[in-house]
């Protein structure tokens, strides 16, 4: 399978083991992740006001590479893996289908390339693993991660908002496609009741002492049950929890890693874990220290 | 009385008309007008982006932006030009860096506001596409950062269209440098001359320049030895 990827800039330059683990994943899993030429930055964080256009061009130029690309392969399905990315793409992409003025406008205003022609769609990686099926993906999995008890966080950016409709890719209340995943891959989900609470976001910046006070929350939480990891889809998310690691005694940390980090180990190719954390998962699970 | 023969064109400075010949630059036409250049003039030759101008045309919206050296006066033209970019210079030490995006994003936080509008790129008298590179540098990809902005003359006008507030052409310049000093082999006549330099090699010959009075100087300036 063939499909158009695209990265955001947590990827390339703070998390490459998100995207790194993806491409060993994707491999294993007979997908491939062809990168939009020149994609634009999304924009992060646009204006929930839909008439707000300017802030719309960034995923639209993104979009226009993708639409060029997607003739030359052959497909309309863009993947990504930042859930924020696919929160703005996912949003804008609803928006230019639904309202022919604000895509007239936004084609007028790019008259420096190929008009958008609204026909891609906007899938995030958890969604496209889904669409193939957890119970297909159970078949594939070469070291079954049997032991793990792994604490699914989601990310606000998977489930909210709901508008336009259609961005969530789960219940917002309660989303289940993390579990499923981790099922898949041979460990426990552990049942864990801040699986949705935020966990501050970009009052990092200015305002750390928030994020310190909700991630302690999520990560005591899981620890209570009894989890092995935090499986995150979300670079912010992680750097944040990440963070509230480092405010805490060693012994109350939780590891933070990325979905895909997970997957690629049960897969039997990189994860791009740290060797620690990879070796507590071994060790866990009874398995020899995998290279 | 010659000069009345020749096609003349209106044009506004800063508000003023002025009948100037079609045939000169937007530099020239200044001066025939009687102005004196004391800042936005440098080299004359399109290098030195210090004559930044920023023009409308009668009947048109658009606002353009040209170097005044380069660019032919047209009629019914609205001219102002940038004597300075209003930005600070901010310091880094290159040998303390990595090549890195969120290394020019801690000194340039702002190009992370970047919202593709292209504005930059339309602005540019140097056709270079801002924008993409600027993008490109989003990516962590540093090297075509470097390529696409190689002819950069740092005369700003980006800088003063960009709804993000971004000064592009500081951050190519980091770009540039980090790109330069990092990813690139050192040229070995550049090390062989700057291990001279510090040992002292031409000392002896740059005080006798110091010493020397003006005159002589001059003389020999006009007598120098041009490379071919």
């Amino acid at each position: 399978m063939e499909v158009l990827y695209y990265p955001g800039c947590s990827l390339k330059n703070t998390y490459p083991e998100f995207e790194k683990s993806t491409y060993a994943a994707c491999e294993k899993l007979g997908i491939n992740l062809v990168e939009i030429p020149e994609w634009n930055c999304c924009g992060v964080v646009p204006s929930l006001a839909t008439d707000n256009v300017m802030r719309h061009l960034g995923a639209v130029r993104s979009f226009i590479n993708a639409q060029e690309k997607g003739k030359e392969i052959g497909t309309n399905v863009v993947v990504t893996l930042c859930s924020m990315c696919y929160n703005v793409l996912k949003r804008v992409n609803l928006i230019l289908k639904e309202q022919v003025d604000t895509l007239k406008n936004v084609n007028d205003f790019i008259d420096d390339q190929p008009d958008y022609v609204p026909e891609l769609e906007i899938v995030h990686f958890l969604s496209l693993l889904k669409n193939v099926g957890f119970d297909k993906l159970k078949e594939r999995i070469a070291i079954p991660l049997r032991g793990l008890k792994v604490a699914p966080y989601y990310s606000c950016a998977l489930l909210r908002p709901d508008r336009p409709k259609g961005v969530p890719i789960d219940d917002p209340e309660n989303p289940t496609v993390i579990e499923n995943l981790i099922r898949s891959i041979g460990a426990e989900p552990a049942e864990f009741p801040f699986k949705t609470e935020c966990c501050g976001n970009y009052h990092i910046v200015f305002e750390p002492h928030i994020v310190e006070m909700r991630t302690k929350k999520i990560i005591g939480s899981a620890r209570s049950e009894n989890a092995d990891v935090i499986l995150s889809p979300c670079p912010l998310c992680t750097y944040n929890l990440q963070h509230g690691n480092e405010t805490l005694d060693r012994s109350e940390q939780v590891p933070v890693v990325f979905f895909t980090q997970l997957l690629a180990l049960s897969l039997d190719v990189k994860s791009h874990l740290s060797t620690e954390i990879e070796n507590q998962i071994m060790k866990k699970i009874g398995g020899k220290k995998f290279v | 009385m010659s000069e009345e023969k020749k096609p003349m064109a209106t044009i506004y400075i800063m508000g003023k008309a002025y009948k100037v010949p079609n045939t000169l630059t937007i530099m020239k036409a200044i001066e025939y007008a009687g102005y004196r250049f004391i800042r936005s003039c440098g080299c004359r030759g399109g290098f030195c982006g210090s004559c930044t101008t920023f023009y409308r045309v009668k009947n048109d919206y658009k606002l353009y932006v040209d170097l005044a050296c380069q660019k032919r006066v047209e009629d019914e033209m609205y001219i102002v030009q940038l004597p300075f970019i209003p930005a600070e210079k901010p310091k880094w030490d290159l040998g303390k860096m990595k090549p890195t995006t969120d290394e020019v994003i801690r000194i340039f936080p702002e190009i992370t506001r970047c919202l593709s509008c292209n504005v930059c790129t339309e602005a540019c008298p140097q056709d270079i596409e801002v924008m993409r590179a600027i993008q490109a540098l989003r990516r962590g990809d540093l090297e075509d950062t470097v390529n696409l902005t190689f002819d950069c003359i740092s005369c700003g006008a980006c800088s003063m269209r960009c709804p993000a507030e971004i000064t592009h052409y500081q951050v190519f310049q980091l770009a540039r440098g980090l790109y330069g000093k990092y990813e690139t082999i050192p040229a070995k006549h550049l090390v062989e001359r700057v291990k001279e330099i510090e040992e002292g090699s031409f000392d002896d010959e740059l005080s006798k320049l110091m010493d020397m009075n003006v005159e002589k100087l001059k003389e020999l300036y006009k007598k120098r030895e041009i490379e071919k």
